[in-house]
């Protein structure tokens, strides 16, 4: 149950950073 | 409502406004890094720097600065995980609490890590005094400290100018603990103790009952399992009862913090309703003070950094028009109390002797002005303390904190977090106004184009549907209807009331629904998670993106921002979002639950 919860958490860090990545190229698409 | 509730209301508004402009222009100056009068604090502050590696002047990238946001606080969330799962192994645990289960543990690290506070256990039987102190109260205070920083680097992005950098998320985290939120709760624990609020590490203690009396003992054998009856009813025997066990701990320095950074966690389970937590009316006063005290001191501190005072006056205008007649509401309803009652010929009229009005789930120590005051300040907030049960509202009474919460804590709202919500809906004030005239919106000198709007959006909408897909999940799905213990309506405002609380990052509860499950610890930790950092994601984008930019010179098409029309509209924009995006959920629930008082 430990490792299913800590998964977890890895999966929301690793989702945040896509959605840094993500705000960051929408950024990079302005003239 | 009676003239001494009004009275107590009026004077609270008073003394918030009139405590939150010192304050607001101090932060700014310790955010800025001038002098100031904690300045003899900078040894240490620096002294912390060169400890963890880091060097105060260099800028961060929004990016980067994100990253150091995220970094530490699932480091935060992780460290409390563990602190909860390993309490049995641990120091200060006199009344040698287990550890906490899991789902539990997940949803409670998430919560404080995420300055929610929300709370599927009863701290008194769950928690020990290393949890609490280690765990708990130190993610209120670096919560909200990154709330607040989150606030400062948006700021810096209005203000500085074709800049890649927007400042240093360990130096604003650093300067908000030390200077701010430390010496404020340094000041409001010690008041707090001379008001009998407890704090100690000394075990539960045993004292006498006043009266002693008997219970009902189930009779066990040696199984431990209840002896039954003919009818197979558990067998009971009389038992006599003569003392009772006090929870205890260090709950003051906790609960300072808890009012202040709006975590709203409470020591104890029912949060500042037990004595030991909000002992006196002084108590009581205080403690709702310091939860609106820090976000109505930022739109102040607002005002200095962007050097325009009037800007930070416009934004908590516009927090107090939204805040005053809600909580007139809420107060105006309780007091007038429940119909049914009053037609069963009950008397809820105010008089010399007695409250009146809706006094269910309200101490008398308070009454119902305070209660009100509390409930609305909480929800306004992003604190989530009650010194009041929520559940007992009348419906009307009730939805008003709900839909304070449903708005994205804006009034107010969280340290930082309320601010900078904020000032989302004012970048999309500004946009729509641009739209009415055809021109360019402009925000303090920087234009507003489709990247700000994306990401103001994304602010705006994240938590609209957290909240909504979550309570839908939650009463559609057969783990999530199993604890739903009030039928019809008022259960579903129950668990709308917590997916608005979890996807808000508020964290106060209407009870009633058993959410200390593994369905509700799950489901409302990633509420709270989403809630928190993917708002603040976007926001930083948007202070990289605005920092980058040239501060365009006011023209004829700029529209002025400090001005009762910018009020009016700001205020609109981000009632017209909450009514359109809540108002058929709030049908279901509370607005059906008010007509069928009318219907019976």
């Amino acid at each position: 149950m430990d490792a299913l919860f800590l998964l977890l958490v890895a999966a929301l860090a690793g989702l945040s950073l896509l959605l840094i990545a993500g705000c960051g190229a929408l950024m990079g698409e302005r003239p | 409502m009676t003239t001494s509730g009004v009275l107590q209301l009026v004077l609270y508004m008073l003394v918030l406004l009139a405590a939150a402009w010192p304050l607001g222009i101090f932060m700014a100056r310790v955010y800025e890094g001038k002098q100031h009068f904690l300045s003899w604090l900078s040894g240490p502050e620096l002294g912390l720097y060169r400890l963890a590696g880091v060097d105060p002047a260099a800028e961060m990238s929004w990016r980067t600065y994100a990253i150091a946001m995220l970094a530490f606080n699932i480091l935060g969330l992780l460290v409390v995980y563990g602190l909860q799962r390993c309490q049995h192994l641990l120091p200060l645990n006199p009344a040698a609490m287990p550890a906490v289960t899991p789902d539990s543990s997940f949803n409670t690290a998430v919560s404080f890590a995420t300055n929610t506070n929300w709370q599927g256990y009863g701290g008194e039987v769950t928690m020990s005094y290393l949890t609490q102190m280690l765990g708990l109260t130190v993610q209120n205070f670096v919560s909200a400290a990154a709330g607040m920083a989150c606030l400062v680097a948006l700021i810096r992005g209005f203000t500085r100018k074709q800049a890649t950098g927007i400042g240093n998320f360990w130096v604003d985290l650093t300067r908000s603990t030390l200077y701010i939120l430390l010496p404020l709760s340094l000041v409001l624990s010690i008041v707090l103790v001379s008001q009998g609020v407890v704090q100690t590490f000394g075990p539960y203690a045993k004292v006498a009952l006043v009266q002693p009396t008997t219970f009902d003992e189930a009779v066990t054998g040696d199984d431990g399992k209840p002896f039954l009856d003919e009818k197979g009813r558990p067998t009971t025997k009389k038992s006599p009862l003569t003392e009772q066990t006090l929870a205890l701990g260090p709950a003051a320095s906790q609960i300072a913090i808890k009012q202040l950074g709006t975590n709203g966690g409470g020591f104890f389970n029912v949060n500042s309703a037990h004595p030991f937590e909000n002992p006196t009316p002084l108590s009581n006063f205080l403690e709702v003070l310091a939860i609106l005290l820090i976000p109505a001191a930022l739109c102040f501190t607002f005002g200095e950094m962007v050097q325009d005072r009037r800007q930070g006056f416009a934004l908590l205008s516009t927090m107090v028009v939204l805040f005053v007649p809600l909580l007139a509401v809420c107060y105006g309803a309780e007091q007038a109390g429940n119909p049914l009652l009053a037609a069963a010929g009950a008397d809820q009229t105010a008089s010399d002797s007695h409250s009146g009005g809706n006094m269910e789930g309200k101490e008398v120590r308070y009454g119902i002005a305070s209660s009100a005051l509390w409930a609305t300040a909480t929800t306004a907030a992003s604190n989530g303390s009650v010194n009041s049960m929520h559940d007992s509202y009348t419906p009307m009474g009730g939805l008003v904190p709900m839909w304070l919460m449903q708005l994205g804590e804006v009034i107010f709202g969280g340290v930082g977090s309320g601010l900078y919500g904020m000032l989302a809906f004012a970048i999309v004030a500004v946009f729509v106004a641009g739209l009415m005239v055809g021109r360019t919106p402009e925000y303090l000198g920087k234009k507003i184009e489709a990247y700000e709007m994306k990401m103001a959006s994304l602010v705006i909408l994240i938590p609209c549907a957290v909240v909504l897909v979550g309570t839908a999940v939650a009463v559609i799905a057969p783990h999530g209807k199993a604890t739903i213990f009030n039928p019809a309506a008022h259960g579903f405002s129950e668990v709308l009331y917590a997916f608005s609380s979890a996807g808000n990052n508020n964290g106060s509860a209407f009870a009633g629904l058993g959410a200390n499950t593994l369905f509700y610890n799950t489901a409302l930790g990633l509420a709270m998670f989403f809630a928190r950092y993917w708002l603040a994601i976007p926001m930083l984008a948007i202070a990289g993106s605005l920092a980058s930019k040239k501060l365009v010179p006011p023209s004829s098409g700029t529209l002025p921002t400090h001005t009762p029309l910018f009020v009016v509209l700001l205020a609109s924009v981000v009632v017209i979002v909450g009514a359109l995006t809540f108002l058929p959920a709030l049908a279901l629930g509370p607005i059906v639950e008010q007509l069928q008082l009318y219907a019976q």
